[in-house]
């Protein structure tokens, strides 16, 4: 079987809105990352990429002669949005160990800082939500995970104050990380205080507790481990997994009966513990989608990282932030660096690993747990230097 | 109670709320509930689903209260209530309802009653607390 490594990282950091298209950002993602590499666009023979947002914003049929690829042999879409991000870079290591192909790309990028409807246009679109969400005002993400917030303190007892301490803890941590990397998108400090005076959006949850609005893409290029000079061959995918709840994506965040758990999320936690023979725990680095502050702490108790009910003792320590006993989303996560779904946790995890971060550096880390979802669908990364 | 058909799945659930009650789905062969509708009913494989009326009571799964609109509805003004309500005798099934009083703060697991109240010109589903005892 061929090592495969993760090769290549290319960025076009996000930031509120650029006023350019989502292809324009990709192209540049992409540049960037065969540059990384040290390969050019014809030694690329694999694509892979989500399922649901790029075939519309940058096709295969589009990338594949605008890049000049001329000998594809592999191609494949993965899963929707976020997961499916992750599970694009999975199998493009798949695509690799088994000889499928030799340099694999992936890509990601979304423009909804500029033009899109953001997340909402997705869930909109969706018959049963249209017909029986929306015409109550039940509209979009928001409101699930203000719902899952609150059922999640009162099946485990935290009163309302005790609630807005954990919610807080990680908005706090999120913009503390970003303020530290030098491409974040929202690098302002914030103080437990001051969130605790911001207004609510959607009761429990506040403007610091929701993601951001961006534009941006990132591009990651899996390589067999010969095909590429030696100080790309630093970092590699020990170990990955992905899951699917068996119930509609429509109905996950109302009809789910296992709210506010996540079966799909802890399963991916059991088979990379099964398969790699190491907890999801032992990462050096954990960078989760933090869509809402809430999804951090239901995935860090799904991951089997905290215990059910238990994250805030965590939370308060500030053991979150770089310098802390567990960092987390050490580039600001969906909160503080930029919402493009993921793309940017896998950057940066592999910058951490590659001991190259901007600012925000965890020291001495070899390895890096990146995960999505958490929803109906999770994909998990376990990420390592090879020379651990 | 009518057949859904493709073209207007959701035309029996408007018709419904219009005469004050509130109906789900179930296979219309082994009548298990499924709500929303599946492609096919897992249990019999059935493709066909027939809809329900419910009884109307119900306990607060989950709640929130909406200070910045994520869907702009015409005459519903902020701050309002949302409640997903569980219907036992529905299997368990949630009901997305608003708050008829939308000062109340409903509590996880508490009883309410499924009303239909007018939203923009429609009926839609509405909840108040149960008397306790009830
Ligand atoms: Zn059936």
């Amino acid at each position: 079987m061929v090592r495969a490594v993760v090769a290549g990282v290319g960025e076009s950091h996000p930031v509120r809105a650029s006023g350019r298209r989502v292809t324009s950002h990709l192209f540049a993602a992409i540049d960037a990352a065969l540059e990384d590499a040290g390969i050019s666009a014809t030694d690329v023979d694999g694509v892979i990429t989500e399922a649901k947002l790029t075939p519309t914003a940058l096709s295969i049929d589009d990338l594949v002669p605008a890049l000049g690829i001329q000998n594809l042999r592999f191609q494949a879409l993965s899963s929707p949005v976020g997961a499916g991000i992750m599970l694009a870079v999975a199998q493009a290591h798949e695509a690799v160990t088994s000889g499928r192909a030799t340099h694999v790309l992936t890509y990601f990028g979304v423009d909804w800082g500029s033009f899109g409807s953001g997340p909402s246009g997705i869930h909109g679109a969706m018959d049963a939500k249209r017909e029986v969400e929306y015409p109550v005002g039940f509209g979009g993400p928001q409101l699930y995970f203000a719902t899952m917030a609150t059922r999640y303190a009162a099946d485990f007892g935290l009163s309302r104050p005790e609630l807005e301490d954990l919610l807080g803890g990680v908005a706090v941590a999120a913009r503390r990380n970003a303020l530290r990397h030098e491409h974040a998108q929202l690098r302002r400090d914030l103080s437990l205080d001051e969130y605790r005076a911001e207004e609510f959006f959607a009761e429990p949850l506040r403007r610091s507790d929701i993601s951001l609005l961006s534009d941006g893409a990132v591009a990651i290029l899996v390589s067999a481990e010969g095909a590429v000079r030696p100080e790309r061959r630093g970092v590699e995918i020990a170990a990955w997994a992905h899951r699917v709840q068996s119930i509609p994506d429509q109905a996950f965040y109302t009809q789910s009966r296992d709210l506010p758990a996540f079966p799909a999320t802890t399963a991916v936690a059991d088979e990379i513990e099964r398969t790699l023979g190491a907890s999801v725990a032992s990462a050096g680095v954990l960078e989760l989608y933090d869509c809402f502050s809430v999804a951090t702490v239901v995935q860090l108790e799904a991951l089997g990282v905290t215990k059910p009910g238990q994250t805030a003792a965590l939370v308060a320590d500030g053991a979150l932030e770089i310098g802390g006993e567990r960092p987390t989303n050490t580039h600001g996560g969906l909160l503080a660096h930029g919402y493009l779904l993921g793309a940017s946790h896998v950057a940066e995890a592999v910058r951490q690993l590659r001991h190259d971060a901007a600012g925000t550096q965890v020291e001495g880390v070899d390895s890096a747990f990146v995960g999505a979802g958490p929803g109906r669908q999770y994909t998990g990364l376990y990420l390592r230097r090879t020379d651990a | 109670m009518p057949e859904s058909r493709d073209d207007d799945l959701y035309k029996p659930r408007r018709e419904g709320l219009e005469n004050g009650v509130i109906r789900l789905t179930r296979c219309a062969r082994c009548k298990v509930v499924e709500w929303y509708p599946l492609a096919r009913c897992v249990h019999c494989r059935n493709e066909a689903w027939e809809w329900f009326d419910i009884d109307p009571r119900g306990r607060v799964h989950s709640w929130c209260r909406v200070v910045r609109p994520t869907v702009p509805i015409d005459g519903l003004e902020a701050p309002y209530v949302l409640a997903l309500i569980e219907v036992e005798e529905a299997e368990g099934a949630r009901i997305v309802a608003l708050a008829e009083d939308p000062t109340q703060t409903p509590m996880v697991g508490d009883a309410v009653r499924l009303t239909t109240q007018s939203v923009a010109g429609a009926a839609q589903p509405h909840f108040v607390l149960a008397p306790a005892g009830s």
